[in-house]
């Protein structure tokens, strides 16, 4: 029952997603439900904590609100219709649509991902709650939430620092939604939840790889995604990395489109500043993250610099407003900021066995969880594809985005207060996978799909 | 000659493409068998097992009537605070209990005892150091967890 009502309440925001997003944008089926997966969850995130706000306590009120939340997105859907804005799903441009294989390559990516579906069920079956952070960080705010009453914000008391008050709230707010919807506590919604992120960011790949280069590449890209042992692993862990991950996806992969294709630009990047602004209400590095893809934006752009940054601007207005409102009024302070000083972070960054030992323990991670042999042959991949010229300008946007948040990473470690080693060797794997969907399609967009034609 | 040497590049592409997708397909298949095997999970969905918190839950839960002489905190706040006998069946992270609705009850109720699963309790180590909870109970099978409340101060 609980997972039935779980699904249900999925159904539900994503519904709402499309009426608010997807609708608008000329794309592929898969890729509006991708995208408006994540749009529902930011919006009835944003839903659930002005209703936690107003003291909203009972099941019948829960689904009142996301009723409501559903319909205002339907009635805003059908005024813009009425203007003349709506936009119908596209198909792939030709030379793309008119590959032989291209059934053949969405048959093997599908099943690809239902096999790995069976896996990540069965991490559930053998730990339903989650690893160790699920429940102390982010299902821990979720319970703060569900049974706090009147006190719900205790969640960000410095009494329970361990449980990082400062963390943003989107995945801690789904959870309790789902709790709340089905009237009680259950591992199957936050797992279901976790399971549903996995497999949306294994089809966003493959529609966005599959609209900027063509099938070939895209299921190539599932493949090498799927089998990278850490991908596994947190499929399921019910941590909030994936789900940052898939929107750092979302929001490389729809700015990449707006500078690739002509026509509706200034959508794609209202919906890039979205989901941008979305990974910073998912997890702290989803700011670094918004920053960065700005900041590129704003070297790269060129003629259409306006327009881009205008519509990226607007998208993330919103969910930025609301990580500020978090940030100022209830998140405590960050662990990683205490006892920061200029002179203490100036002599961390100068100290270059800190830069060795970062380097270090990338390297091993990056080797122990994604592998030589799966590197090697997507590198192989790719270089055999060959790279085609009108997508290197829009691979080069995501690539040097990445390279940015990487940067950001890498001075995270130099400065942190905490025992280097201890703190890279509990989160680099992780940091691994928020970035792994997007350099998969950072290489692969810029290939070639033609080479069987 | 050049039409030739093109084409010859062309299959030699498509042999390497097709190759290096036979590698990730292998690769996708058998990685998640791999590690199904190393954790065990055949087993678990062949015969879905109590992980050790709902085990553990399900352990304390005839201790209900020995526990209501002692404030226990369990994470069930509504009856915590009202002082009522900690109803043991939902306590199952102990975190939860310390965390969320029950800074008050704290402050009230100095003489505090935490019960939780064995392997959860690491993170509670520097907490008791700070002196920010009297007593912890840590133990599991449900007996010990007797004994020490019952040799509690």
């Amino acid at each position: 029952m609980t997972v039935a009502t779980s699904l249900l309440a999925l159904v539900l925001s994503t519904a709402t997603g499309w009426f608010a997003v997807a609708r608008w944008l000329p794309a592929s089926m898969l890729l509006r439900v991708c995208l408006a997966f994540g749009a529902g969850l930011f919006i009835h995130s944003c839903v659930h904590l002005a209703a936690l706000a107003v003291q909203c306590r009972h099941t019948f009120a829960w689904w009142a609100v996301d009723y409501a939340t559903l319909a205002f997105a339907w009635c805003v859907a059908r005024r813009l219709e009425r203007a003349g804005s709506s936009s119908t799903p596209v198909g792939l441009p030709e030379r793309l649509a008119a590959v032989p294989a291209r059934r053949i390559c969405a048959v093997i990516a599908a099943l690809a991902t239902l096999w790995v579906t069976f896996f990540f069920i069965a991490m559930y079956h053998k730990s339903q709650s989650g690893v160790l952070d699920a429940w102390a960080i982010w299902n821990l705010k979720a319970a703060c939430f569900f049974r706090g009453g009147e006190q719900w914000t205790n969640a960000f008391s410095h009494v329970i620092d361990w449980s990082h008050p400062d963390y943003p709230l989107l995945l801690s707010l789904n959870v309790a939604r789902l709790w709340s919807l089905g009237g009680q506590e259950s591992f199957a919604a936050s797992g279901l939840l976790a399971i549903c992120f996995s497999i949306a960011t294994v089809g966003l790949l493959y529609a966005l790889i599959e609209r900027l280069a063509g099938c070939i590449p895209a299921a190539i890209a599932v493949l090498g995604m799927i089998a990278a042992r850490a991908f596994l692993q947190q499929g399921a862990s019910q941590l909030a990395d994936v789900p940052v991950g898939f929107m750092l996806l979302v929001g490389l992969g729809c700015a990449m489109i707006g500078l690739r294709e002509a026509g509706s630009e200034r959508r794609w990047f209202c919906v890039a500043g979205l989901f941008a602004g979305a990974a910073a209400w998912t997890k702290n590095e989803g700011l670094l993250m918004m920053l960065a893809m700005f900041a590129v934006l704003f070297l790269l752009a060129g003629g259409k610099r306006r327009a881009m940054l205008v519509g990226y601007a607007l998208g993330a207005a919103a969910p930025l407003t609301v990580v500020v409102i978090f940030k100022l009024f209830l998140a405590g302070p960050s662990d990683l900021l205490a006892d920061a000083s200029l002179a203490r972070t100036w002599s961390m960054v100068t100290d270059w066995s800190r830069h060795a030992m970062i380097g270090h323990i990338v390297m091993l991670t990056v080797r122990h969880n994604i592998g030589d042999a799966l590197l090697l042959s997507l590198l192989v991949a790719a270089v055999a594809m060959g790279v085609s010229r009108a997508g290197v300008r829009a691979a080069m946007f995501a690539a040097v985005t990445l390279m940015l948040i990487i940067a950001g990473y890498h001075f995270v470690y130099l400065t942190t207060p905490y025992d280097l080693i201890w703190h890279l060797t509990t989160s680099v794997d992780r940091l691994l996978m928020q970035l792994w969907p997007a350099a998969l399609l950072a290489l692969f967009s810029a290939t070639r799909c033609t080479v069987f034609d | 000659m050049r039409g030739e040497v093109v084409r010859m590049l062309r299959a030699l592409r498509i042999a390497v493409v097709s190759l290096a997708a036979i590698v990730l397909l292998t690769q996708s298949v058998s990685l998640p068998m791999k590690l199904v095997r190393a954790n065990g999970l055949a087993e678990a969905i062949a015969r879905p097992q109590e992980d050790n918190v709902t085990a553990f839950i399900r352990e304390l839960t005839p201790l209900r009537n020995h526990l209501s002489a002692v404030p226990v905190v369990g994470y069930e706040t509504e009856a915590s605070l009202a002082g009522q006998p900690i109803v043991m069946e939902r306590c199952y992270i102990a975190q939860y209990a310390m965390a969320p609705t029950l800074l008050d009850y704290r402050r009230k109720h100095p003489m505090t005892l935490v019960i939780m699963p064995p392997d959860h309790a690491a993170s509670l180590d520097r907490m008791i150091a700070e002196g920010r909870w009297r007593v912890i109970v840590r133990s599991a099978p449900a007996s010990a967890v007797l004994q020490e409340i019952q040799a509690a101060p």
